[in-house]
């Protein structure tokens, strides 16, 4: 480092902590409560102020920056966070996750510890929709927590499986949050690689890191499922069942649900399928997952009478695009080859009247949307979060710009570097400082701040980097469950019942925590169990 | 040539900002004459210090002393004093405080279209690639447009609705008075000098991707990347613009809830 500059004078001893300054003062200036983008950005252009007036820092750090906002304009992998807060929001605003939720509480309430099971189950569901922690956990805490108190559930554990549950859209693919993490760790691996002389560096991409998440995320869902029928088994008083007299026939109940499970399930599954199975990219997924979140909420709000009202042609629609995937599995459809055969063009021609049903269906289904009054809010909200996050990033962008410019990375080197025990010393290292910034920052911050700093020098170490997201997605979620600053249980404190007292919040999710703590650990001895799937389905 | 128009814009959309962001901090000062002294002494620091750190960081490129430019700029700000001598600057504020922010929220909602707009053509081409084989790069750039477009211009309208994140561990049950404290030092602070660097660095940016008439890589592209590289200086405007409304209500928070 430069101790005597250019055009500057010295305070030797100063300068060279600058970098490590600006970590501190951000953390400060962060709590006061000013948006965490402009925050980001502001500290550093103090930060480089101070740099310039000391000659420490090159201001041509600072000239990449319209390249990198450019950059999150370019990127196609990023136009997949959109799209899936699309999709969330018109799941949340059709209010199809809530009767997602209430349907499984009757299906599952006739069991001592249902509720609590369909929670999670739910919980699950709405991760792969959503993927923001405060909206899930808003969601069900303000729709399950009422009816588990009224039914006599024990105020701890129903907050707690509510909070966990909640968390569980970071780490179940398709989340957002792992999006941008799949991005960020695959630029950092193509440098660590470059840094160590490979020239023909191997990528990952956002599919691994999905395909990565999966069996953790499932494993985690098993352990809390495990976890509530234990205590239902065990300690039955403090989750009794639903009356048999309240849940009405249970037939109706099985009719009710068949109608209303399936299309979100299949929606799910066809998103997180084409994604994992390498057919589709996860932007390209997650627009068919926002048209088609966009068809369930017009079947649901379409006048039901009629062939050829709402209703019908949203049926049609669908009906229209599960053909043609049918159809282009059997028949290869691709126009502009050389002399198709007659079947292949009465084919094609079917194809083509199949995709003008679609339209109709869209346009049904917007205006049944309209008529509700619920297409405005929904685009509203979706630009508002994508603005949110991607302000976020060229925010992260200037403070990493700028940290850079202050020799930050070599001190994150060095300070990895001498922590004892090699890559293992290092990583628990980092993980820690992780869990402790998750008590303050959102996943989408640490994401775009933390990682991109640490993780090239953690990858140098030969550290896998699939392995390694998966790591940091559950140590962060457990970070946002852990009182007394967990994200989660500040949301779920906002719309909990003032009848339930913050320590039932914080005893409720004690073995939430011992679970992720015991999960992380097998994570840890088996890296096995967040490599595999990406392996078996990518190599 | 058009790098020196891209750093006159530059500089021009300084001087009309700059002067516009000091309005409400003029606004605390009751007295007319007191406030637009307050108001020619701020800018004349604030450029100050800016034309220091752009002279420092020379690759930000130091101001075009053009004549022309400082003229108009001159004349904006002696305006500016001379309408807040005549009206007090609060009353000026609120004057235009309201059709600044309705421009934001215009902008902000231009993009709503946008995003359904993008969600449709995403999911027509995946329905042409993967049905019947087609790609059209045009399409599969138009979502590119259009996904830069929605951030790009909702960035202000997410500050004036208050959905860009903030750690309120303390901020939340902080009173009022505290609350528009933090927002009026964020704003001045930490994310106008942000906008303004953005600005200064997006110029030359910008300029140069104009002078080429940057298109597409590809033959059948769209020919507009310069349109869209555009949308960076827009993006930093409409943040400051939305800035200013923020900075007008806290300032009236405190005003009120001093008296």
């Amino acid at each position: 480092m430069e101790m005597f500059g250019a055009n500057g004078f010295c305070l030797c001893g100063v300068t060279p902590w600058l970098d490590v300054a600006m970590i501190v003062v951000l953390c400060l200036l962060i709590l006061a409560g000013y948006p965490v983008a402009f925050s980001l950005a502001g500290t550093a252009l103090l930060f480089a102020g101070i740099g310039l007036a000391f000659g420490v820092f090159d201001p041509g750090f600072i000239r990449p920056l319209p390249q990198r906002i450019f950059g999150a304009v370019s990127n196609t992998t990023l136009i997949a966070v959109p799209m899936f807060v699309l999709m969330g929001v018109i799941l949340e605003k059709a209010r199809i996750a809530e009767e997602l939720l209430e349907e499984m509480a009757k299906l599952f309430g006739s069991l001592r510890g249902g509720l609590g099971l369909s929670v999670t189950i739910v919980g699950a569901l709405l991760a792969a929709s959503t993927g923001i922690v405060g909206a899930t956990v808003v969601t069900m805490g303000l729709l399950s927590l009422p009816t588990m108190l009224k039914r006599g559930y024990d105020p701890a554990f129903a907050c707690g499986s509510i909070a966990a549950a909640g968390t569980l859209g970071q780490i179940i693919p398709p989340s957002i949050v792992l999006i941008l993490l799949g991005d960020v760790i695959s630029n950092a691996y193509q440098k660590a690689q470059l840094e160590m002389g490979v020239f023909a560096p191997k990528a990952i991409s956002v599919g691994d890191l999905f395909a990565g998440a999966l069996l953790p995320g499932l494993m985690l869902v098993g352990l809390y499922l495990a976890y509530q029928i234990l205590v239902a088994v065990f300690d039955g008083k403090k989750t009794p069942a639903i009356p048999a007299e309240e849940r009405g026939a249970p037939k109706e109940m099985i009719a009710v649900a068949l109608k209303v499970l399936p299309a979100p399930l299949l929606l799910i599954i066809a998103v997180l399928g084409s994604i994992l199975t390498g057919i589709a990219t996860p932007t390209e997924a997650a627009s068919v997952g926002a048209i088609g979140a966009l068809l369930i909420a017009g079947a649901r709000l379409s006048p039901s009478t009629g062939l050829f009202s709402g209703r019908m042609v949203v049926y049609f629609a669908a009906a229209a695009i599960v053909a043609l995937l049918i159809l282009t599995s059997f028949v290869d459809l691709r126009v502009g080859r050389v002399a198709p055969s007659a079947a292949d063009q009465a084919a094609m021609a079917l194809a083509a009247f199949l995709c003008a049903l679609i339209p109709l269906g869209v346009i049904a289904s917007g205006q049944s949307l309209v008529r509700e009054k619920s297409l405005r809010p929904i685009a509203d909200q979706t630009a508002r979060i994508t603005a949110m996050v991607f302000t976020i990033l060229i925010g992260a962008a200037m403070f990493s710009l700028v940290f850079r410019g202050l020799g930050g990375e070599e001190t994150i080197h060095r300070a990895l570097a001498a922590l004892p025990g090699g890559a293992i010393g290092a990583i628990i290292g980092v993980m820690f400082v992780m869990f402790i910034l998750g008590f303050f920052l959102d996943f989408i911050e640490i994401t775009l701040v933390v990682v991109p700093l640490v993780a090239p020098a953690l990858l140098k170490m030969g550290l896998d980097p699939i392995w390694l997201g998966v790591m940091m997605a559950v140590n962060l979620q457990t970070s946002f469950l852990t009182p007394p600053f967990g994200f989660a249980l500040f949301y779920l404190r906002g719309v909990a019942p003032p009848s339930v007292k913050t320590g039932d919040i914080y005893r409720g999710v004690a073995p939430f925590i011992a679970i992720q703590i015991l999960a992380l650990i097998i994570l840890a001895a088996n890296p096995g169990m967040a490599t595999w799937l990406p392996h078996l389905l990518y190599d | 040539m058009l790098t020196a128009i891209g750093d006159m814009l530059n500089w021009a959309a300084t001087g009309l900002l700059l002067p516009l962001l000091m309005l409400p901090l003029a606004a605390f000062i009751r007295n007319k004459r007191v406030a637009a002294l307050f108001f020619l002494a701020a800018i004349a620091i604030v450029f100050g210090g800016a034309s220091l750190f752009a002279i420092l960081a020379a690759d930000l490129r130091p101001p075009i002393l053009s004549i022309g430019l400082i003229a108009t700029c001159l004349a904006g700000v002696l305006g500016g004093a001379a309408l807040i001598g005549a009206n007090g600057a609060e009353a000026l504020t609120r004057k235009i405080a309201p059709p600044i922010e309705s421009i934001v929220r215009r902008v902000g909602r231009a993009s709503l279209y946008l995003i359904i707009a993008m969600a449709l053509a995403q999911f027509a081409a995946v329905i042409l690639r993967y049905v019947f084989g087609l790609n059209f790069i045009a399409v599969q750039e138009s979502i590119t447009y259009l996904h830069g477009a929605v951030f790009l211009l909702a960035g202000g309208y997410a500050l004036l609705t208050d959905d860009h994140v903030r750690v309120d561990i303390f901020y939340r049950d902080a009173p009022p008075r505290r609350k528009a404290m933090v927002d009026l030092a964020g704003t001045y602070l930490l994310m106008v000098p942000f906008c303004l660097v953005t600005l200064w660095a997006a110029g030359p940016y910008v300029a140069n991707s104009w002078a080429v008439r940057e298109g597409s890589m590809e033959q059948s592209g769209i020919k507009g990347v310069y349109l869209l590289k555009t949308l960076i200086p827009i993006y930093a405007t409409l943040l400051l613009l939305a800035g200013f409304a923020l900075a007008t209500r806290a300032v009236e928070t405190l005003r009120t809830r001093s008296a």
